[in-house]
């Protein structure tokens, strides 16, 4: 991509009329180097007020940003199928235009970028990386003591003590019957949690929707789980308020139960977003849609589609994310769906 | 920033320091390499020819070489190819070396690039050059001027087009590059005119 730029080296005669010139050159340029230094002293400026104002909206700016010019493009993987079809001797011209729209035209079916990070290690993981994603995963008492009394399984006496859900396809509906349905927002389950303190307004307990029938609003793994973890795109460690269910694009989202369609939006974070409110303070809320099918205020029955999974907003690959919240604490979805294992 | 005959423009800091940001995959040493080789290979064809290189300016628009007098327009013409060819020599034989696809494809990609008829790249070149010993100067530096800027506009009406149905910004970056290379290949020629008045 460089260019070449070939000019005659100036003739003798034009001495004297360089000397004037070249006091001129001089005085231009240092007027553009102060321009030059006024710029970046201006962005400097901005950024970092707008980093101590409002770090948020700079990071989703930011990360919007470096989206859009094609950060997430697979170069490597690109050069790299270029050269090996070479090697084959398969029509070059094809390759290069298929190397263009790879490059230059992703469409949001068929994105390239990975899916955050799930739960299935990969190889070649430090210990300490497989600790941590352990503890991540916020294990039950029962699978802690397992895994560090080097256990391959937990023992059936330690089974009785109070678990976190375990990713099964079998658990059984969100109000536990035949036990007495408790009012909404009782706790049912309280989890000894030992870990960094939670922000305000969240919780880990599974507490009682009160009976409320519901529907898991999409069927897919579990990409992302409600917790502490490290940030997909910014990489920092902060707390993710839902769960992030994998789908592919254009999947129905179902309603979690019946309600009233709180509201709809778009913003740079979440993309394409509603929330529905089921009554007595229980309120849930998808995110990333591709298209969302309802309007503020109607009403929707249990299981009504009322978006479909996309990955607008910041998100590296189509998935719902849904959160749950009841008498204004957000609540772990994960207690009150079913998943596929990741 | 000299450094004897190679001299660094800020802006070329600038944007590596930026490129280096954001690569994730580890790619731009060795796409700093195969542009290197490139400009290599110019430099190996001057010399061939006899052209004193007086100075090499890196800048954020591609590599300049300030060449002494002396260089025909078949001269000329040699030494613009030879930088795509050597990129696509290298792309032939790195595709046949275990490991090397990357580095193929990505040479591959650097030698079609710079053979595009756009103004600042070693395309244009070879056509201004190819124009002007068929039809003479005043036609070469017409159509020169007529295809960088069709070119450029192209690019950039497809790249727009890419991006509002939900492509990334990449082509649209590359468009601008290319048609702020064809700025100033214009006003170095511009310089350069006044200059042989």
């Amino acid at each position: 991509m460089y260019s070449q730029g070939v000019w005659a080296a100036p003739r003798r005669g034009t001495y004297g009329r360089r000397a004037s010139g070249t006091e001129k050159k001089r005085v231009q340029k240092e007027q553009m180097r102060l321009v030059q230094l006024m710029v970046c002293l201006l962005l400097f400026l901005a950024v970092f007020v707008g980093k101590g104002v409002f770090p948020q909206h700079v990071q989703e700016v930011g990360g919007r940003l470096l989206v859009l010019i094609g950060q997430n493009t697979d170069f490597r993987g690109a050069f790299m199928e270029l050269g090996q079809s070479l090697s084959e001797k398969d029509s070059v011209l094809g390759e290069i235009g298929a190397f263009c729209v790879e490059v230059f035209g992703v469409s949001p079916a068929e994105a390239l970028p990975e899916p955050e990070r799930l739960d299935p290690p990969e190889e070649g993981e430090t210990q300490t990386e497989q600790e941590q994603r352990f503890l991540n995963s916020g294990p039950t008492q029962a699978a802690l003591a397992a895994h560090y009394f080097h256990l391959e399984q937990i023992p059936e006496q330690w089974a009785v003590l109070p678990e976190a859900p375990a990713p099964t396809p079998s658990e059984p509906d969100p109000e536990p019957e035949p036990e007495p349905v408790l009012e909404v927002g009782a706790v049912v389950q309280a989890v000894d949690y030992q870990g960094r303190e939670l922000p305000a307004s969240y919780t880990l307990d599974r507490l009682s929707l009160g009976g409320l029938e519901t529907v898991t609003p999409l069927l897919g793994p579990l990409w992302s789980e409600y917790g502490y973890r490290e940030h997909p795109i910014d990489g920092e460690y902060s707390f993710h308020g839902g769960v992030d269910i994998g789908g592919n694009y254009g999947d129905a989202i179902l309603a979690f139960a019946s309600g009233t369609v709180e509201y709809t939006g778009q913003n740079a974070a979440y993309g394409n977003y509603l929330q529905i409110d089921h009554g007595q303070g229980i309120k849930s809320f998808y995110a990333h849609c591709s298209a969302v099918g309802v309007w503020q205020g109607q009403q929707v029955s249990a299981g009504d589609a009322v978006a479909q999974v996309g990955s607008t907003g910041n998100a590296t690959g189509p998935h719902l994310h849904l959160e749950l919240k009841c008498g204004g604490l957000h609540i772990d979805p994960a207690y009150y769906i079913q998943y596929k294992l990741p | 920033m000299r450094l004897g005959r190679i001299e660094v423009t800020p802006g070329f800091l600038l944007l590596a320091a930026w490129l280096n940001y954001g690569d994730d995959q580890n790619i731009l040493l060795p796409a700093l390499a195969s542009c290197t080789l490139h400009e290599l290979g110019h430099l190996w064809a001057l010399n061939l020819l006899g052209a004193p290189v007086e100075r090499i300016r890196i800048t954020a628009a591609g590599a300049e070489m300030r060449v002494g007098e002396g260089l025909s327009y078949r001269g000329e013409l040699f030494a613009a190819l030879m930088g795509p060819c050597v990129n696509l020599l290298l792309a032939a034989a790195l595709c046949r070396v275990p490991g090397g696809a990357m580095l193929a494809g990505m040479n591959l990609v650097l030698g079609c690039f710079n053979l595009l008829p756009v103004g600042g790249l070693d395309g244009g070149r070879v056509l201004r050059c190819l124009a002007s010993l068929a039809l003479g100067w005043r036609w070469g530096e017409r159509l020169h001027l007529w295809f960088s800027v069709c070119s450029c506009l192209v690019v950039c009406g497809v790249s727009l087009r890419l991006a509002g149905r939900g492509g990334n910004l990449t082509l649209t970056v590359v468009a601008v590059w290319l048609f702020f290379s064809m700025l100033r290949d214009c006003e170095k020629r511009l310089v350069n005119r006044q200059r042989n008045r």
